[in-house]
């Protein structure tokens, strides 16, 4: 959503003729979670600066289903005192510098000068990823940071639960999303239109999950300028007044370049989504070990075991003289010298294994574990038809092997969504003008160019699916804007919403799909 | 009227007064772009002091004082003659120096704040 701007003049400076740049660029050198000590605000090093950010991946196109690039930052800094060099040790940070500039938070603020005073809103918040530093004899010393948002701190991050079962996507979202402990997220998530039969993730990095599991219900998740993390279900451009009215009008007044491109790689006739409903099996043997365990005496021993399918219920703990013999060398029967525990995941489990007995080696033989596999059945496809007859012949958008996409009413959902988006062309406009500060991806804009295309001319609203902001000394303060006009993107011009709409005989909206 | 040039943090050196008019302007670092529509827009990051310094007959004692600070690599405290204010600036020309008859010099140099 569009940032507030409350209390501020952002909303008319951005475009006056002539205006100083307001901006802070910080990093939490120390690690601490604020950005107060000494040495923290480098905005008087930094030569030029550029954001991106898109809810357009290049390789996908429209449909957007989850795969929502994480924005990144890229700043180029004095450096004339090596105070970025790691080997440096003159330099003031060299103490948490001297393996290299990497993890650091950062934030950086822009805006504008209302009179003296200085008007700011957060545009990233992220992670430093690199640095590079060089020199020139023309040019100086410098050091150029390469940053990502906070969705780099899942990016990574790999993760094993126990099998979830009937949980909404934004509840398993959110749940994953609690994982990290240091640093700790900040997320919130729109109500999901799904129910999840059963989720789980067995070492799967945590962004990669969410994004599938935000793709199956027809959304995707983000990281905000401020750092949170957000997952937007399918109808949120439909709901929230930053999507449904336009929060600026871009008109040939402020604006200094305009493009307009129609792109055949974005138009689809048919829209196929396949599904697979998953089920509980019967209790079944998952995991068997080869090997006997030895134990010396009083030894603890933990040992991984994995599964070949996901599994629920497990038989903790194993039973004795059924799940594993626990003898001395001499075959002689120890059973209630072993203490054992599993800690459970969906896909793997972690068996601790201790022989309290004071003198006597074990062995643990025929070490099983049993319980509910989750088993895939069949799989389903659903195709949606254009119905629009723009494009001639067949083009065919697949959307599959989604292990999420577990019911029918979600490739329902999915394929007529999809195939209202794709089967038209879409025109994506190219802007660049002066920064608005308080801009968001998918904020709506309204775009007045009468002149700048054959009459009449582009006179459209839009969503922002790209937005990219530049500064350098000496050079503008812009944001290249990447705008997805709204005209017919949805099947129906307005639909019922709860709480505000009435049940009637006529005139009544639609429901979404 | 008092002039001084000497390095950040160090202590003050008095220079002669350079010539008047001393020649100053107001730098703006900034941008412009015309909009779509022909009007023009403009960022600015900073205004900042430059200095056009010369001086005429200086003895070989100014002379020298003065050349000691303007070979110098890095930034410097400069005092103008007309203000009680100082600046840290660095030289963003080449020094010029005509070497005169009767053993004096003239000295030409651009301060920038910077």
């Amino acid at each position: 959503m569009a940032q507030s701007y409350a209390g501020t003049s952002l909303d008319t400076n951005w475009y006056k003729a002539s205006i100083p740049i307001a901006r802070t660029v910080k990093v939490d050198w120390n690690s601490d979670g604020d950005f107060n000590d000494a040495n923290e605000d480098i905005t008087n090093r930094v030569l030029s600066l550029d954001l991106s950010s898109d809810l357009l991946d290049n390789l996908f196109g429209l449909p957007l289903l989850g795969r929502v690039p994480p924005a990144r930052a890229r700043l180029t800094l004095n450096n004339w005192d090596n105070f970025f060099s790691p080997d440096n040790v003159s330099s003031a940070i060299h103490a948490v510098i001297a393996n290299g500039i990497f993890q650091f938070a950062i934030i950086i603020d822009l805006g504008y000068y209302d009179g003296a005073t200085p008007e700011t809103l957060r545009q990233f918040t992220g992670r430093i990823d690199s640095c590079r530093e060089w020199e020139d004899p023309s040019g100086g010393k410098r050091a150029m940071l390469q940053c990502t948002d906070e969705l780099s701190i899942i990016d990574e991050y790999r993760h094993q639960t126990a099998l979830i079962s009937n949980n909404r996507v934004d509840q398993i979202i959110g749940t994953l999303l609690d994982v990290p402990a240091v640093p700790t997220i900040s997320h919130s998530q729109d109500y999901a239109h799904s129910i999840i039969p059963y989720a789980g993730m067995d070492d799967e990095t945590i962004l990669s999950e969410c994004q599938k599991i935000a793709a199956a219900d027809g959304g995707w998740i983000r990281a905000k300028k401020d750092g949170t993390i957000v997952f937007e279900r399918m109808t949120h451009w439909l709901e929230a007044t930053e999507h449904t009215t336009s929060n600026v009008t871009l008109d040939t007044g402020k604006s200094w370049w305009l493009q307009d491109s129609i792109s055949r790689e974005n138009i689809y006739t048919d829209v196929t989504v396949s599904w697979t409903p998953r089920q509980l099996s019967t209790l079944e043997v998952i995991y068997e070990s080869m090997v006997p365990i030895e134990l010396r005496p009083g030894e603890t021993k933990t040992i991984r075991a994995k599964f070949d399918y996901l599994v629920h219920g497990l038989i903790d703990p194993p039973v004795k003289d059924v799940d594993y013999f626990a003898v001395t060398p001499g075959m002689r029967e120890i059973n209630d010298n072993l203490v054992i525990s599993v800690t459970p995941y969906c896909k793997q489990a972690d068996i601790s294994l201790q022989n309290t007995h004071a003198h006597q080696k074990m062995f643990v033989l025929e070490l099983q574990l049993r319980g509910y596999p989750l088993m895939g059945r069949e799989t389903h496809e659903i195709s949606k038809t254009h119905d629009a007859g723009i494009l001639a012949g067949k083009k065919e958008f697949l959307f599959s092997q989604n292990f999420y996409m577990q019911t029918e009413i979600q490739a329902e959902r999915n394929a007529s969504f999809l195939r209202d988006w794709l089967q038209r062309p879409r025109r994506l406009l190219g802007w660049r003008g002066p920064a608005i500060p308080y801009l968001e991806l998918g904020d709506r804009v309204h775009i007045d160019h009468k002149t700048a295309t054959y009459s009449p001319g582009i006179d459209v609203d839009g969503y922002v699916v790209g937005l990219n902001q530049s500064w350098a000394v000496e050079q503008m303060y812009e944001m290249p804007l990447t705008i997805l006009p709204v005209t017919n993107l949805w099947a129906e011009a307005s639909y019922f919403l709860l709480g505000s709409s009435k049940y009637k005989d006529s005139g009544a909206d639609p429901l979404f799909y | 009227m008092t002039t001084k040039l000497y390095r950040v943090g160090q202590a003050e050196v008095t220079i002669r007064d350079p010539e008047v008019p001393v020649e100053k302007s107001r730098v703006r670092i900034q941008a412009q772009q015309r909009t779509i529509d022909g009007s023009l827009k403009q960022h600015i990051v900073a205004i900042k002091w430059r200095w056009r310094l010369t001086w005429d007959l200086l003895t070989t004692a100014e002379y020298g004082t003065l050349v000691a600070e303007l070979i110098r690599q890095e930034a410097m405290t400069f005092k103008p003659p007309d203000t009680a204010s100082t600046y840290t600036v660095v030289m963003t020309s080449d020094v010029e120096i005509a070497n005169n008859e009767f053993d004096t010099f003239d000295v030409s140099v651009t301060l920038e704040e910077v």
